[in-house]
């Protein structure tokens, strides 16, 4: 398990020449084993920050430094497995090949490889789909096997980039339901970004609210992620406190609070 | 960069689309066949009729019998023969120029930029109007036909390569990068698969415009092959030979391209070739 120490982080872009900092000196610490999750308003820096952690940007500022509880390692060593909000599968692949991708090919086929893609296969739901094309797929299924695809890359760190933001609403209490029990059997370190509030509180252990590319707050949650209900009075806390920090902070002036309030009826920010 | 082959590639995805939509459409089986056997009747019709000289249009059974008599012989199938031998060695250079050219060029745009101008010229020059500069070149052996076939066929081929390595889905190279896969891994994994239906659809535009240059390569002091048979045929006034020569070079044509369809179909069965037209 992988922790991640992160000091003074600053990205910044020049969309139109116009610069932006998505990321304003983050400093944060993720616990090896936890599920973090991110919650913020659209363009707040969330997924800099996971891509960022991922290894797909490089910071500008700051320092990022992953650590092993249990001993020094060889950073090459470190594997970052991410989920993007869409599934991106191989079109040219099955739903198997598709999983079994990370796989060196001397390893891809060997019967330890094959029974690995065949759990996978079963814990995202996907038996009987092995040998479908990703457009024969729904969204979540396609969803479902991009996760796999990642979970067959056994990451040290999985990074979940709002994997279910463009899914139905049932399909998505569904993957969010079968998300938690993989973090409960795979004790990976996880860190969620979504902009859906409830999303956050249902799922994450740790809660961190990102505004401008700055920490706002963070906070953890008692009870384990998956097994609360709506009026579980860690969820009833962390919606007070995503409410106080968004209606004070969303920078409209006096009608900041209302428009807050809003905001939290529709569950996203 | 942009400019050569953002113009190179509107040509690129505008063609496919004719060559490749009648397939998409909904038909019945022999729907393809009415308008054919409706025109021969109508030609038919009208050489009954005598509305015009049978030296202007020889009629359908005058044609029907000489190409009988050219299958009975083997002549045909000799010629075929010869012009598929020129087709596909001619194809099979333009193939590997234009997709080595099309891979290198859109993975280094610096030297996308450098040849673009060039190529880009090049491919507004006839093949035909090469013919001369071929001739002195190669001689009037096989090199100069063949050559026609390439310079016909290259640009097909190398601008759908091109499009297939610039116009990739950046996202599928980061999610290869996210698993951990190397530059090289990438490109052999994940680019090159990517770019299958586009170089596909440029394969077999390719193939088609080499058969279809066919004539001009013949041209050149052949002695064979389908495009000398017509020559020769309207050198000895023979239109029902002429014509005959026309049906065959245009149906081994359409049966070379179904093939080249049907092998491509199983080749990218995730429907390439539709999804890149």
């Amino acid at each position: 398990m992988i922790g991640i120490r992160i000091r003074g982080l600053v990205k910044a872009f020049s969309p139109g020449g116009r610069t932006l900092r998505a990321l304003d000196g983050v400093d944060l610490e993720i616990p090896p084993g936890s599920l973090t999750a991110i919650v913020g308003r659209s363009g707040c820096g969330k997924t800099t920050l996971l891509r960022t952690l991922g290894g797909l940007e490089t910071p500008d500022e700051g320092d990022v430094a992953f650590f092993d509880p249990s001993g020094p390692r060889d950073p090459r060593s470190l594997r970052r497995g991410m989920v993007f909000q869409e599934p991106r599968l191989f079109p040219w692949l099955s739903v198997r090949d598709n999983i079994a991708f990370s796989l060196p090919r001397e390893e891809g086929a060997s019967a330890e490889a094959a029974e690995r893609v065949e759990q996978i296969l079963g814990k995202m739901r996907l038996q009987g789909f092995e040998n479908a094309l990703p457009h024969e797929l729904s969204g979540g299924m396609a969803q479902r096997a991009a996760l796999g695809r990642t979970l067959c890359f056994d990451p040290d760190l999985l990074l979940l980039d709002e994997p279910f933001g463009a899914l139905d609403y049932f399909t998505r209490r569904t993957l969010q339901h079968d998300l938690a029990a993989l973090f409960r059997s795979e004790g990976k370190t996880v860190v969620l970004v979504t902009h859906d509030v409830e999303e956050a509180l249902a799922l994450g252990q740790r809660v961190l609210l990102l505004d401008r590319g700055r920490v706002l707050s963070s906070w953890t949650l008692e009870t384990p992620p998956g097994a609360r209900a709506p009026d579980d009075p860690d969820v009833v806390r962390g919606r007070r406190e995503i409410l106080r920090h968004f209606g004070q902070s969303s920078g409209e002036g006096a009608g900041g609070r209302t428009e807050g309030s809003k905001i939290l009826r529709n569950n996203t920010l | 960069m942009k400019p050569p082959v953002g113009a190179c590639s509107l040509e690129g995805a505008a063609a496919p689309s004719v060559h490749v939509s009648p397939g998409a459409l909904p038909r019945r089986r022999g729907t393809p066949l009415i308008l054919p056997l409706l025109l021969l009747g109508l030609w038919q019709g009208a050489s009954s009729l005598e509305l015009w000289s049978s030296a202007v249009l020889p009629a359908p059974a005058a044609v029907g019998r000489a190409l009988w008599g050219l299958a009975a012989s083997g002549e045909i199938f000799r010629h075929l023969g010869a012009s598929f031998g020129r087709v596909l060695g001619g194809f099979a250079l333009a193939s590997a120029l234009g997709c080595s050219l099309g891979f290198l060029l859109g993975r280094r745009p610096a030297l996308g930029a450098l040849c673009g101008g060039t190529l880009e010229f090049l491919r507004h020059v006839p093949p035909l109007a090469l013919l001369p500069m071929l001739i002195l070149w190669y001689g009037i052996g096989e090199g100069s036909k063949v050559a026609v076939i390439v310079l016909a066929s290259f640009f097909p081929v190398f601008l759908n390569t091109l499009e297939g390595v610039t116009e990739r889905d950046p996202r599928l190279e980061e999610v290869g990068r996210s698993l951990g896969l190397s530059e090289g891994e990438i490109l052999r994994r994940i680019v090159l698969p990517e770019a299958l239906p586009p170089v596909l659809v440029g394969l077999r535009l390719g193939l088609g415009y080499g058969w279809r240059s066919l004539i001009g390569a013949e041209l050149i002091a052949a002695a064979s092959g389908v495009g000398y048979l017509i020559q020769d045929a309207v050198a000895l006034s023979r239109g029902d030979v002429v014509v005959a020569g026309i049906l065959a070079m245009g149906g081994a044509g359409v049966a070379l391209d179904a093939l080249f369809a049907a092998v491509t179909e199983r080749l990218v069965p995730w429907g390439g070739l539709r999804r890149s037209s």
